[in-house]
């Protein structure tokens, strides 16, 4: 870890000099970012390295806060940075001589260079060719909090980037690993793009729906888990007064749970170095503990921090989720389709919008198909779901008995980009407004 | 980092077999400012980082770092196509503007700005307030060096405003959302961006859709602006000829013969204003588009032969992290003398819309443009009852043929670049209800 280096008790004291009363807090974030790009060949130049190491520092002093940040990590921009929160000259000295980080240890980048051969040799499996464009990205993130009392556990983040441009649309995936399993599923998703490519759109109206573990994922995360962040919370009041408050079918029960995402990406404390948890979005339909960072639970006894994201040393902490889990139900995948017959499948998500003001929430598919003598029939093209968080919500009757790990994508708010996880099952909706 | 350590970075490329590369290097400094629902938070940003592209015969890679100039111990095998990079051109002289130097702006001031915003909305339109406002004043430098002996050096300085407000009454609720760029924040007008939350934030609330096919209507410069913005494959890069010439119709002519449409990396007082673009390429103005016929798109320095027109430095690059790309610096459609009065007196029975509601969006498939919008039914000069919810859509022919009218007062809007356009009389277009 590049943080073996960091003198930490040095770190931790120049920050206490900074605090004049109880009720002010200070913290330091260190990061190492490394991302390696592979576009194809006639990108000039097609490999691409970016390389980043900086930090931040925060203080917060009666209901403002101060924040300043660089790309350099050494003793003389540090002190710079703290006497920039503080605006005032401390009379202590803020010296942190000596102050380093190192750097992330070098891969091994085969994963990545072999993968575009993988997926050519799973697209042809199925006996199609088309044209398409393949970039392909490795992430490592490794970042480290200290507050004045406390040094956080470093965490460290590695994951891989999809994203394909074929002539007829784009789509992309987030994996942990590049195997020939993630190959297989990549071409199945693109064939299937392709097949479908000329299937006309539904008709508009009312439809029994029934979303694939994919599309489930990315529609809990934008009706639920963005819905119940604090900040959008705050937006139409306290954010505590959503606590308790009935949101959905009662066999819903949507939770947060970084310690649960894969190994790559697993997390024990979250950005500011708060602990995280597994925390109930929704109990049987019920709103228990929405998303928040230590900026929102400050002079609240509800809410709990632990949530608390940022994309990079620039910008600040805000609340999101990391890894969402909805806890499978009892149906099997007969019953969920047969719930449906004559409505509508799909699993493939274009993008997915939710209004905080008014709850209304879009989630576009670019194909799916029919749903017709309780199986799968014939391909439909690009459509859109609409309805108000609170409606769709109550409109889910029957929820798959397996959880798939599936969905993750980019998630971007407030121009932050972050990736999340999720491992959710298949689900039925009744009555959807379907738009054409 | 100097000018001469990118030079010297360079040199050691050669020596180490990458003989074609290039170094770039930028710093900056920022003020952000937000401010949510009360809560006050003050960001200062310091920034540094620098890029590589580099190679030879065998491919080449591109390497961007954070902090000072230091290369790794070794660098990545270069992989894919050769590298190009522009040669030496001498362009016009350059003088930088004299405002770059101003200080950043402070908190006591910025906070102020939103506050005079907030209650310019207040006292206009009860039950409106700001939610969110966000400053971002900033100050950078950038130096450049590559192999074939180009050096080069240019500051910028930009001040972005966000700003979302809402508006309550009788149990409904709309949001409004403006941004808005200038050379310093200093030169924002709270009052002015208050004015347009207010016509924004109303006009959501009590506005409703409206069709009508084939009607006519006058746009304001921010609808103007997300047009012209959406129709960005039609201005940038080789590949934009071929689009040109299946929109050019039988008169030889893309738009109408009051269209003329240009590009100027130097415009005088533009923000993104600079002797040289994200290569070092020396910056000039473009014609586009001349009496609507489609002159040339941006050509970056290796695209300019034959027929398809000059090449200029029209490359951008947002940061260090960032690849040069063709882009617009400062795109306008020119005005003429004619007052926005006369224009809306012309119009006997139609819309006027002052807003967008989202960004125009172009179908490259089917080249339709569509944009949803906020405004007026017009009759006879007067507004009648306003309108929301509803998309104006074309085909980009009838949006660039059918104008009819062009007024005389330009005003720029951030996009890729800045994008500057009078009020347009467009007749022929479809308003359509989603």
């Amino acid at each position: 870890m590049p943080f073996s280096v960091l003198d930490f008790a040095t770190v931790s004291r120049a920050l206490s000099r900074l605090k004049e009363r109880e009720d002010e807090s200070i913290d330091a974030y260190f990061e190492v970012v490394d991302e390696v790009e592979q576009l194809p060949e006639e990108d000039r130049p097609s490999r691409r390295h970016r390389v980043e190491r900086g930090f931040s520092v925060r203080l917060r002093r009666e209901g403002r806060s101060w924040m300043a940040s660089a790309d350099e990590v050494t003793g003389q921009r540090f002190e710079h940075a703290l006497r920039q929160v503080a605006r005032v000259h401390p009379r202590s000295s803020l010296a942190v001589p000596g102050l380093r980080i190192g750097d992330l240890p070098e891969e091994n980048l085969e994963p990545m260079e072999k993968f575009p051969t993988l997926l050519a040799r799973a697209i042809r499996v199925h006996h199609v060719a088309f044209p398409y464009e393949l970039r392909v990205r490795r992430h490592r993130r490794a970042l480290q909090a200290v507050s004045e009392q406390l040094k956080s556990p470093a965490q460290m983040e590695a994951w891989y980037s999809l994203e394909w441009q074929m002539p007829w649309g784009c789509g992309g995936t987030l994996e942990v690993d590049l195997t020939r399993e993630v190959a297989a599923n990549v071409a199945k998703s693109m064939v299937a793009f392709f097949n479908h490519r000329e299937a006309a759109s539904p008709q508009s109206g009312s439809r029994r729906l029934v979303l694939g573990p994919k599309a489930a994922a990315v529609f809990l995360h934008e009706a639920v888990a963005h819905a119940l962040e604090a900040d959008v919370l705050a937006a139409g009041g306290r954010p505590e007064a959503a606590i308790g408050l009935p949101l959905g079918w009662e066999g819903l029960n949507v939770i947060d749970d970084p310690q649960n995402a894969p190994q790559a990406v697993a997390r024990e404390v979250d950005d500011e170095g708060s602990p995280t948890r597994r925390r109930w979005l929704l109990r049987k339909g019920v709103v228990e503990q929405p998303l928040a960072d230590t900026g929102w639970t400050r002079g609240s006894t509800l809410l709990e921090a632990g949530a608390g994201r940022r994309s990079d040393r620039h910008v600040p902490v805000i609340p999101r989720c990391h890894h969402l889990e909805l806890l499978p139900g009892e149906a099997d995948e007969a019953d969920l389709l047969s719930l449906a017959e004559g409505g509508l499948w799909f699993n493939e998500v274009s993008w997915g919008r939710l209004d905080p003001w008014t709850g209304k929430f879009q989630l576009s598919f670019p194909w799916g198909r029919k749903i017709e003598g309780g199986r799968l029939a014939g391909a439909i093209g690009p459509c859109r779901l609409r309805g108000t968080v609170a409606e769709l919500l109550e409109k889910i009757l029957a929820l798959e008995s397996e959880s798939h790990p599936s969905g993750a994508g980019w998630c971007a708010k407030e121009a932050q980009r972050l990736p999340v996880w999720a491992n959710t099952p298949s689900l039925t909706l009744r009555d959807v407004e379907i738009q054409s | 980092m100097k000018s001469a350590d990118l030079q010297r970075l360079v040199t050691d490329l050669g020596k180490k077999g990458l003989p074609v590369a290039e170094a770039y290097g930028k710093e900056g400094r920022s003020r952000r400012l937000k401010w949510v629902s009360g809560n006050k938070e003050v960001q200062m940003l310091e920034e540094m980082g620098w890029a590589l592209r580099a190679g030879g015969e065998n491919g080449a890679f591109f390497w961007a770092q954070a902090g000072p100039l230091e290369p790794p111990s070794s660098w990545p095998s270069p992989q894919g196509l050769p590298l190009e990079l522009p040669p030496l051109l001498v362009g016009q002289p350059w003088v930088e503007p004299g405002d770059l130097q101003a200080p950043l702006i402070g908190e006591g001031d910025g906070f102020a700005l939103m506050e005079s915003v907030n209650r310019k909305i207040s006292a206009d339109l009860p039950g409106a307030r700001l939610v969110k406002a966000v400053l971002e004043d900033g100050a950078s430098e950038s130096r450049l060096a590559n192999s074939e002996g180009v050096v080069g050096e240019s500051r910028s300085r930009t001040a972005a405003f966000l700003l979302e407000a809402v508006y309550s009454r009788e149990g409904k609720t709309v949001l409004g959302r403006l941004y808005t760029a200038e050379r310093e924040a200093r030169n924002i007008r709270p009052l002015a961006l208050g004015s347009r939350l207010v016509d924004f934030l109303s006009t959501r609330l009590e506005g409703r859709p409206q069709k009508a096919d084939n009607t006519t209507v006058i746009l304001a410069p921010r609808v103007m602006t997300s047009l012209l913005a959406a129709l960005e494959p039609l201005w940038c890069g080789p590949q934009a000829i071929n689009l040109a010439r299946r929109l050019t119709e039988a008169d030889g002519r893309l738009a109408s013969p009051n269209f003329h449409l240009s590009d100027n990396g130097r415009r005088p007082g533009g923000i993104f204003s600079a002797g040289i673009d994200g290569e070092g390429v020396p910056t000039r103005e473009i014609r586009l588009v001349q009496e609507g016929r489609y002159c040339q798109p941006l050509l970056p320095w290796n695209q300019g032969r034959g027929n398809r027109g000059q090449s200029s430095g029209c490359t951008r690059r947002p940061g260090w992290r960032d690849r040069p790309r063709v882009s617009p610096s400062h795109l306008v459609l020119e005005p003429t003398q004619e007052r926005v009065p006369s224009l809306l007196k012309s119009l006997k029975q139609g819309f006027y819309f002052f807003e967008v509601e989202a960004e125009a969006v172009l179908d490259a498939s089917t080249l339709r443009l569509s944009i949803p919008v906020l405004g007026f039914e017009m009759e006879n000069g007067n507004a009648k009852s306003p309108v929301r919810g509803s998309r104006l859509e074309g085909s980009v022919c009838q949006f660039l043929r059918g104008i009819e009218g062009i007024a005389r007062d330009l005003t720029f809007y951030p996009g890729q670049g800045m994008i500057g356009s009078p009020p347009v009389l467009i007749s022929g277009l479809n308003l359509r209800v989603p």
